[in-house]
């Protein structure tokens, strides 16, 4: 009886969350995967069946791999800047500044606002003739790039966008982070003369790990998912110069129609997420000091 | 020479009026055990840390070895600094602790080893040193703490209260590991607590400080059987030596309404209303005929020791028996106080009426 009670009082408190879970997230990636074994086009009621044809094509297929090259160009050269600013704007304002909470709001302001938003105004500052940066630049005389136009510097220009949005918020957790490092340890530096670079080397870096760790996965899943500065901005291009893997499957499933191939690619993205998280993971172990 | 000089040290904080620190003078010599002891809030780590160079110097000179250090960084003033809560650093393991300094210095690899292995050998740490300080025990990471001061070789030691995170029994043993890490090394230290047992156990000097003033600096014997003024008498010594009001006659102590209570401890010039201190050692039982009579409140048994409370002419008073009186609470016991074992101190500024060189004696 009591056990019964115990399995009732369990599948009450788990089984009830546990309804959105499954109906929002479960069943959709679960369709998802069966879809990708199939050529349904979106809009028809009937579809075959073609088995690992979606993936082997996928996997075969250049546009995947330049969306794969992307993404993890766009990952890298968001996630390093956005670690580097935090952590240096998180250690410039552990000097205890006049004003501080105001400048750590500003900060982290570009984070509360909507990233179509914020997209938006970046499309003006990078308008190549009248926007703000190239007139920033052509004061100094610096080469005025067409920012959104060029398959150079497209990449470049939502790279920046999505690193001013995220190094405030990088910003707070390793302002936390550092709060949490005993004076005594900076003290014991000062004594012993440890120079900037090795109170860095041998205090800060290795006792903010555990957020270094936190903040590169949280950006690696942020840049992974990252759509709206692209659509925004480039919609993919020049040239597929700014197409990641999401915004691949995007253009598969909502603009051709060709949803199996679109869901392979997705369940091709979550192999890949789950391979990156398990790096991280065992990564941890060594570089991570809790 | 003098190993350490402070002249007139003072410290003020920004945005603060008074000053923390106030005149501070003393010369330490080579090999001292010093120890800084005082309530909190009394400035004895801000000096230590003014010393070690952590605090900034608002007044006064700073002297090692004959140089002025006052402006010099932390890190050329060849001292090792064991702080309260160890300081260890989570993600290095025991040896790595040990070698932080020499690693700084850029000493070479096999020198490292070699010393690290050495201090570990002395603390007792060898089967330790691949761990990480979470995997230690508290006395063991004070250890490791002291071991990163000692494997440098430093010309200074300074301790700030490295013992006080530690249980009772640990405290005993350490205090007495630190002892005997100062009789083989020999290194200078200045060590700061509030423990008074701490400073009378390890001091060769004893330097007592209440609200950034020093009170009296002297040998724990000193300060203990001299107390220049009524905090030092109070504050060294447990329980604290008792307080009432009394008169100074030509020739004896009296209670205020004239009642006898002993000879004078030596010759006062002044005359009048005074403190009379007796520490609860010097109270003795006396029989109903010559003895004083105490109402007991309530009494202590500690085993080696009984401690008695009662109120005398309105003080409250604590005397110390042996532990096999039989005092039970609500008796009256007959006290008098052993000769020449008062102290006496003014009632305005509570400074002691005996003459410094009667204090030395």
């Amino acid at each position: 009886m009591n056990r019964f009670g115990n399995a009732g009082k369990l599948l009450f408190f788990v089984g009830i969350p546990m309804i959105p879970l499954v109906v929002f997230w479960f069943v959709p990636m679960a369709v998802s995967v069966w879809l990708s074994f199939t050529n349904w086009d979106y809009i028809s009621p009937t579809f075959d069946y073609v088995g690992i044809e979606n993936y082997a094509s996928a996997l075969t297929s250049a546009d995947f791999y330049n969306a794969l090259k992307n993404t993890i160009f766009f990952g890298f050269w968001t996630i390093l800047p956005t670690i580097i600013f935090g952590l240096l704007l998180a250690l410039l304002l552990r000097k205890g500044l006049k004003g501080l909470t105001g400048f750590k709001a500003f900060l982290f302001a570009p984070w509360i606002t909507p990233m179509v938003a914020m997209s938006i105004v970046w499309s003006w500052i990078y308008e190549p003739d009248v926007g703000l940066l190239n007139q920033i630049l052509g004061w100094f005389n610096l080469r005025q790039p067409s920012w959104l136009t060029d398959s150079e510097m497209a990449m470049w220009a939502i790279i920046i966008v999505t690193v001013w949005k995220n190094a405030g918020w990088a910003m707070l957790f390793y302002a936390d982070a550092l709060s949490k490092i005993p004076d005594e340890l900076y003290e014991v530096g000062n004594i012993e003369g440890a120079g900037w670079l090795q109170r860095m080397k041998t205090i800060v870096i290795p006792l903010v790990s555990p957020t270094t760790l936190f903040l590169i996965i949280i950006s690696a899943i942020d840049s992974i998912q990252a759509y709206d500065q692209i659509q925004v901005m480039t919609q993919g291009g020049p040239a597929g110069s700014t197409r990641t893997l999401l915004y691949l499957y995007y253009q598969m499933a909502f603009e051709q129609f060709n949803m199996g191939q679109a869901t392979a690619l997705a369940t091709l993205i979550v192999i890949l997420t789950g391979v990156l998280a398990l790096i991280m993971f065992y990564g941890s172990k060594r570089w991570v000091h809790y | 020479m003098s190993k350490i000089k402070m002249l007139h040290l003072s410290k003020q904080y920004d945005k603060q009026k008074d000053n923390v620190i106030h005149d501070f003078n003393l010369e330490i010599k080579d090999k001292e055990f010093i120890v800084f002891v005082g309530p909190s809030g009394c400035g004895k780590s801000t000096t230590l840390r003014m010393i070690a160079g952590l605090e900034s110097i608002t007044g006064g000179e700073l002297w090692m070895d004959g140089v002025l250090v006052n402006d010099i960084p932390p890190k050329d003033r060849d001292m090792a600094m064991v702080f309260q809560n160890y300081a260890l650093f989570p993600h290095l393991t025991v040896f790595d602790n040990i070698a932080f300094g020499l690693k700084i210095r850029k000493v070479k690899r096999d020198v490292i080893k070699q010393k690290v292995e050495k201090t570990a050998e002395i603390l007792e740490l060898t089967s330790y040193l691949k761990r990480k300080p979470k995997e230690l025990s508290g006395g063991q990471r004070q250890r490791v703490a002291l071991g990163r001061a000692i494997v440098r070789d430093a010309n200074l030691f300074l301790m700030d209260e490295p013992l006080s995170n530690l249980d009772a029994k640990l405290r005993v043993q350490m205090r007495e590991e630190i002892i005997n890490l100062h009789k083989r090394l020999g290194t200078t230290t200045i060590y700061v607590t509030h423990d008074q047992t701490e400073a009378m156990t390890m001091a060769s000097r004893i330097v007592v400080l209440k609200d950034g003033h020093v009170q009296q600096i002297g040998t724990p014997k000193e300060i203990y059987n001299h107390p220049e003024n009524m905090f030092v008498a109070s504050f060294i010594g447990a329980p604290a030596m008792n307080f009432f009001k009394g008169m100074i006659t030509p020739d004896q102590l009296t209670f205020s309404n004239g009642n006898r209570i002993g000879a004078l401890p030596a010759a006062i010039d002044k005359q009048g209303e005074a403190i009379i201190g007796i520490r609860p050692e010097d109270i003795i039982l006396a029989n109903k005929e010559t003895g004083i009579p105490l109402q007991v409140d309530y009494t202590e048994m500690l085993g080696s020791d009984l401690y008695v409370y009662g109120k005398l002419h309105g003080d409250s008073i604590v005397v110390r028996l042996r532990p096999d009186h039989d005092v039970v609470t609500g008796e009256i016991i007959y006290i008098e106080f052993a000769s020449n074992k008062f102290h006496l101190f003014d009632p305005i500024t509570e400074q002691s009426l005996l003459h410094r060189e009667e204090l030395k004696q």
